[in-house]
């Protein structure tokens, strides 16, 4: 399952984040976005747009793409 | 005086704290190599100065503005390090703190936003965070100033001896550091082990620093060696020893309970709302722009116009001709340097209130939100959404839009945001548009106005777009974008940045404008006969003349308006000076004056040329700076210019069809 088929409000693990783009790479990781934390979808762009996360305290902005090459799991 | 550096991650009350801590601030000259300006603020408790420097996550830059971290720690001394955490987000903030303490100059943790953790369920053991960290650790409001006290005293305690935090890595890794440390013997015993840990990970600052020495290939050799021995990328490696450290100490010093709910969870869904999140952002720009012309600026600029114009004038003449001063002088002095600078003197008031509201979307952490809520929109075009906040910034003054394109990652994104950013109409031209909508649009003055600023927002968009199929093509985009917690901005921080965008105004009307203004005024005293000719007969009609017919098919091919155009390369301001001094000087009464060489389309036209045609000389010096390329800084010069042409031509024409 990718992050972005997540439903709003569900919080899942990161699984897999080697598909994704090597510079936003190094942001998540200094962002403490790894493999095994904890996310959860707080909103959903319109029209493929932007999505807002909650990861360990923190919001960020990210977009589909990229939410697309996340894999993540169920808890 | 002794130095302390200031760092933090963005967004937590790094501006706050300083603000705090310094009685004074200055900024001083330029860091090497890129062009932040140096903030230095003076703490006369401790008789120290406190270097602020830009937010970042970790010590290895991404952007710009991050390399300048870097960059700084490797070549200045400080004799200590203020690292200032948000005890509410501590893990990642933890990863930052571990890079500064491998650094082993004296540190001082000021954990701020503890009331922000509270809510969220949050608590911090200090002691034992102190005791694991081996520095002091103070608890602090950055907003309110408590605990700053702490902060003195801690300073004032630490007996300057080192600081010896050692991160233990994997054997494999820690023999790779001896190894390259025993290279590094140009660089302080204390650093060279941080040196060689950000250069084990890739820091690109780091790498840049050692390039130019002799064993850089040796250094070199000996990473790609130890990764090739560990199987996986050296900075997971230590990324992995670092996250491992972390939740030791998270685990033990923070308690996590949990946590009630925030009201500006609430405000959030509504502002960053798929479908509304659009049309609030604009209501809000238009209720800013209303504040800014129709509520409160203008009834101010207004009374400052009566004074200067009225008062100040008849004051000034009436005292020189008591001193018997000679009439040109007299003249020189009021019709030109009063009418000149003074014309764009009287915008203060609404230069001023616009700067107020864009420092409180900056300061709240909303501008974080346009960002997100513009990303799609931005990403058709060819951008992302963080160009959006360049875009806003430039609202103010294009200078520090410019410069606050460094934010983006991506350098074809950087280079695109800083092509468009001077289409945004920035407050200097405002003076231009405040003068032809009292003459032309005393109904619909704020409508007007408004219209400009969309239609710099439609063709930058336009343009970018254009750009980004032809000539910067490739490349992949990349978004990502914190959100930071709302937050009441603290009125000593507003009014700091509100004058810190202002104050540029007031150095530029005492230089640019000045001299603009006795200059353009002596254009229009001599003329090929003589000294006080006919204006119509002046040197600066002929100039403008052979410049104004380029505008025929514009509607405004006037020396006047080539005139003033000409001027208005050096500072867009510079515009109204010329037009008071041109028409100020034929009868007094300016917009009846002015209705005689242009019509309201014609003048419209005139402000959408106004606002798209060329960049100011400041930004110019901007662009240069930024993109360091003289090739496209010719191009950022010029190419508006054409475009501004078509634009014009097309409203002119439109206008001409409907009318």
């Amino acid at each position: 399952m990718n992050l972005h088929s997540v439903q709003l409000g569900e919080i899942v693990k990161v699984k897999d984040l080697q598909q994704i783009d090597s510079l936003l790479s190094k942001r998540l990781n200094a962002f403490g976005i790894k493999e095994g934390c904890r996310i959860c979808m707080i909103q959903k762009g319109w029209f493929s747009g932007a999505c807002i996360l909650e990861c360990q305290g923190q919001k960020i902005g990210l977009r589909k793409k990229d939410l697309m090459n996340i894999k993540v799991e169920q808890l | 005086m002794s130095r302390l550096a200031l760092i933090g991650n963005p967004n937590i009350g790094k501006t706050s704290l300083f603000n705090t801590l310094t009685n004074s601030y200055e900024y001083v000259g330029n860091w090497s190599g890129v062009t932040v300006e140096k903030k230095v603020g003076q703490v006369k408790k401790l008789q120290k100065e406190i270097i602020d420097l830009p937010g970042v996550y970790t010590l290895n830059p991404i952007s710009r503005d991050e390399s300048v971290v870097t960059s700084f720690l490797l070549e200045d001394q400080v004799d200590g390090i203020l690292n200032i955490i948000d005890a509410s987000n501590f893990e990642r903030n933890m990863q930052l703190t571990i890079d500064i303490l491998e650094l082993r100059k004296p540190v001082f943790i000021c954990l701020n936003m503890i009331d922000v953790a509270k809510k969220k369920g949050i608590s911090i053991d200090v002691e034992k965070l102190q005791r694991f960290l081996g520095v002091p650790v103070i608890p602090i409001s950055a907003r309110t100033g408590k605990g700053v006290e702490g902060i003195y005293a801690a300073i004032q305690d630490s007996d300057r001896t080192q600081q010896r935090f050692t991160l233990t890595y994997d054997d494999l890794i820690e023999e790779g550091i001896s190894k390259i440390e025993a290279l590094l013997q140009h660089i302080p015993e204390e650093q060279r082990r941080w040196c060689t840990i950000q250069f084990l990970m890739e820091n690109e600052a780091v790498d840049a620093y050692l390039k130019e020495k002799e064993y850089f290939e040796k250094l070199v050799a000996i990473r790609t060696a130890l990764e090739k021995q560990l199987g996986e990328p050296l900075n997971k490696a230590i990324a992995k020893k670092r996250d491992l450290y972390i939740s030791t100490i998270y685990s033990e010093v923070v308690i996590q309970e949990k946590s009630e709910r925030q009201w500006s969870e609430k405000i959030d869904k509504i502002l960053t709302h798929p479908i509304l999140g659009v049309p609030i952002f604009l209501a809000l720009m238009f209720l800013m722009f209303q504040a800014t012309f129709a509520w409160i600026g203008t009834p101010l600029s207004d009374l400052l116009d009566g004074f200067v114009s009225g008062t100040l004038t008849e004051t000034v003449t009436n005292g020189l001709k008591a001193i018997g001063a000679a009439p040109f002088i007299i003249n020189l002095i009021c019709d030109g340097i009063i009418a000149g600078v003074g014309g764009v003197l009287v915008f203060i008031p609404q230069i001023f209130v616009l700067f107020f509201f864009i420092s409180l979307l900056e300061d709240s952490g909303y501008m974080a939100r346009i960002a997100v809520v513009m990303d799609r929109l931005m990403e058709f075009f060819g951008l992302n959404g963080k160009a959006f906040i360049p875009m806003i910034v430039s609202f103010g003054c294009n200078v520090p839009g410019v410069m606050a394109a460094r934010t983006i990652e991506q350098p074809r994104e950087r280079l695109l945001t800083i092509l468009v950013a001077p289409f945004m109409s920035c407050s200097a031209r405002l003076p231009v548009y405040a003068l032809f909508g009292a003459a032309f649009f005393t109904e619909h003055q704020s409508l007007v106005v408004f219209s400009l600023y969309i239609m710099g927002i439609v063709i930058a968009l336009i343009v970018t777009k254009i750009l980004s199929m032809t000539i910067l093509k490739n490349e992949t985009s990349v978004f990502i974008v914190e959100l930071p917690a709302y937050h009441v901005p603290q009125l000593k921080t507003l009014w700091r940045s509100t004058w810190e965008k202002g104050k540029g105004f007031f150095r530029k009307a005492g230089t640019i404008i000045f001299a603009g203004s006795v200059i353009i005024w002596l254009l229009s005293y001599l003329g090929p006969h003589g000294a006080n000719v006919n204006m119509d007969e002046s040197f600066l009609a002929m100039i403008g003349g052979a410049f104004g017919v380029l505008f025929i098919p514009l509607g405004f091919g006037t020396w006047q308006a080539g005139a003033s155009l000409i001027a208005g390369f050096l500072a867009k301001e510079v515009i109204v000076s010329t037009m008071a001094i041109i028409y100020g000087v034929s009868e007094g009464v300016l917009s009846s004056t002015m209705t005689t060489h242009f019509t309201a389309l014609s003048a419209y036209t005139f402000l959408a040329f106004v606002l798209l045609y060329m960049p100011c000389l400041a930004t110019v010096g901007a662009i240069k700076r930024e993109t360091q390329s003289v090739k496209w800084t010719l191009f950022a010069t010029l190419y508006p210019f054409v475009v501004a042409y078509i634009i014009a031509l097309i409203i002119y024409g439109i206008g001409n069809l409907l009318m």
